[in-house]
């Protein structure tokens, strides 16, 4: 059976005053439909770069990305992305934001949108202005209105990296249960190491200069996973290795 | 399972109300009272002590002579005008007159610049026809228009209205274009990943993103149609305010004049608060340092 994303990247280069940077390097690697896949890597390893190509959003690499068997050429709906920034439109209420992401305005819509504001824990703050939340609460609104249209694949650029321990470690389960019960495919960056082993069936570590995946880790434990099992801290202890000395995260 | 010791519902704030700005404590701790009278009385004296002296000038200066009274009227005998003119409904006719041509000018031109700007600032196809005709015909000040307006037109309501078009056309143009062209790319990438069409990206995104600086410019353009309707009506009417500024100064009524100007200036003031309101509650999401 075919992978739902197939990734077959040669490279990526931008021109910068006249001196060429290789973005990315060789990137490939293939998620079958259902799997959770982490990114991890040092900031500006490319790891943000390589979700935007997945994405659609840039386009000049040389390489094929497909989804589905079908090329990537430009975003799409098949492919919801939740951004490192909220990205609400501030002239819009949380809940205009969220039924944004639907095709028409249907009662069925709005009715969801409740409901997935609901979920991120975003009740009573629909009629809210976007300046009137916290980073964290705007960028539970950004998930809400990626989930909206349940996209075979969910790209997630830093998502969590705004909310408080209590808030991320809820919104991780919340994720995770979503992710199962809609039989999602998700591709999450992040650089906390703790969140990527705690999520994913995989995890790719990213290295820079330029970027390519430089090792895969398998994490095969049964959720709910436990941080300070054994088990979880001898994987955190392999990813951690893999990263550059000095340029991972303090333990969340 | 027993409840959550936090509930993600509450992470807005403690007791899970949503959060306000606290109204109760003072914006300038530390300060002496501001609501004390003694202050009041201060504040409001120091607002008046300077057109207060101006008036006082102008008052002793007709008085003593130092202009000819012919020339100008005293704030008194302009007082005393003002009502006159009101009684005899002069006042309510001229000004009907004007305000109707400056809304109807301003409305034309700011829909137009605002349909135009908004279509050059979307579609590189409509730039590229419109843009070069326009960007050459705005550097022509919009009186410069008049004389060609009045050989086309007349002196009827219609160039009157036409020149107004004009100043608040370009001025809606330009600010509706580069409002457009600002938007912020993070929020477009959104639209794009939501499969947004074009005509949508516009409606939801584009133009509200460039309402801040549309409203702007509709305050620019309402001063400039005012400046252009006392110029058109002074050199191709026989109505209105600009008129009967210029015609009391032909007939030696100085009361008038003044009168007439200062009608202007208050129904000029008085747009651009109306404006200021409306822009304040269209405008009421927006997070900046100005609110």
């Amino acid at each position: 059976m075919t992978d739902l994303l197939e990734v077959a990247i040669d490279g990526k280069s931008v021109r910068v005053m006249r001196r060429s940077r290789q973005i990315l390097g060789p990137v490939r690697f293939g998620v079958p439909q259902g799997e959770f896949v982490s990114i991890v890597g040092p900031s500006g390893c490319g790891k943000t770069t390589l979700l935007r190509c997945i994405a659609g959003l840039d386009r000049e690499f040389s390489g094929r990305i497909s989804v589905g068997g079908e090329r990537v050429r430009g975003p799409g709906l098949d492919r919801g992305v939740v951004f490192q920034e909220p990205r609400l439109m501030p002239w819009m209420s949380v809940r205009d934001n969220v039924l944004f992401a639907a095709p028409e305005r249907t009662d069925a819509a709005r009715r969801r949108v409740d409901e997935l504001l609901a979920l991120v824990g975003l009740r009573g703050f629909e009629e809210h202005w976007p300046k009137q939340l916290s980073g964290g609460m705007a960028q539970r609104g950004g998930l809400a209105r990626a989930l909206f249209n349940v996209p075979r694949l969910l790209l997630l650029d830093e998502p969590f990296g705004a909310l408080d321990n209590f808030t991320r470690a809820r919104m991780q389960q919340e994720l995770l249960r979503i992710v199962a019960s809609e039989h999602l495919t998700a591709l999450f960056v992040t650089h906390d190491i703790d969140e990527a082993v705690m999520l994913s069936d995989r995890v790719f570590v990213m290295g820079l200069n330029p970027g390519t995946i430089v090792e895969e880790v398998a994490v095969d434990l049964a959720h709910p996973r436990d941080r300070n099992d054994l088990a979880f801290v001898a994987l955190r202890a392999q990813v951690e290795r893999l990263l550059p000395e000095g340029q991972t995260a303090v333990a969340a | 399972m027993s409840a959550p010791l936090l509930s993600l519902e509450s992470a807005g704030t403690v007791d899970g109300t949503p959060p306000r700005p606290d109204a109760s404590a003072p914006a300038d701790v530390g300060r002496p009272d501001r609501r004390s009278w003694p202050r009041r009385v201060v504040v409001a004296a120091s607002y008046l002590l300077v057109p207060l002296l101006l008036l006082l000038i102008w008052d002793r200066a007709v008085a003593a002579g130092w202009i000819p009274s012919t020339l100008i009227a005293s704030p008194g005998q302009a007082a005393e005008q003002f009502f006159t003119l009101l009684r005899e409904g002069t006042l309510a006719d001229h000004t009907r007159i004007s305000v109707g041509r400056l809304l109807q000018g301003f409305a034309i031109g700011s829909l137009l610049g605002i349909i135009v700007g908004t279509a050059v600032g979307t579609s590189r196809v409509a730039a590229r026809l419109v843009e070069p005709t326009v960007v050459t015909l705005i550097p022509i000040p919009a009186v410069a228009w008049v004389p060609l307006l009045i050989v086309l037109f007349g002196i009827g309501e219609l160039s009157k209205v036409l020149v107004i078009a004009i100043g608040s056309f370009c001025t809606l143009f330009l600010h509706t274009s580069h409002g457009v062209r600002s938007a912020d790319r993070k929020l477009i990438e959104v639209a794009a990943v939501l499969e947004k069409g074009r005509f949508e990206l516009v409606r939801r995104v584009l133009l509200p993103s460039a309402l801040p600086e549309i409203f702007a410019a509709m305050r620019i353009a309402m001063a400039l149609s005012w400046a252009l309707l006392i110029v058109a009506e002074v050199v191709a009417s026989s109505s209105g305010l600009g008129w009967l500024i210029w015609d009391a100064r032909n007939f030696s009524r100085p009361a008038d004049m003044i009168v007439a100007m200062a009608v202007t200036g208050l129904l000029g003031k008085l747009s651009d608060v109306l404006l200021g309101l409306l822009a304040k509650r269209v405008l009421r999401w927006r997070d900046t340092y100005g609110g």
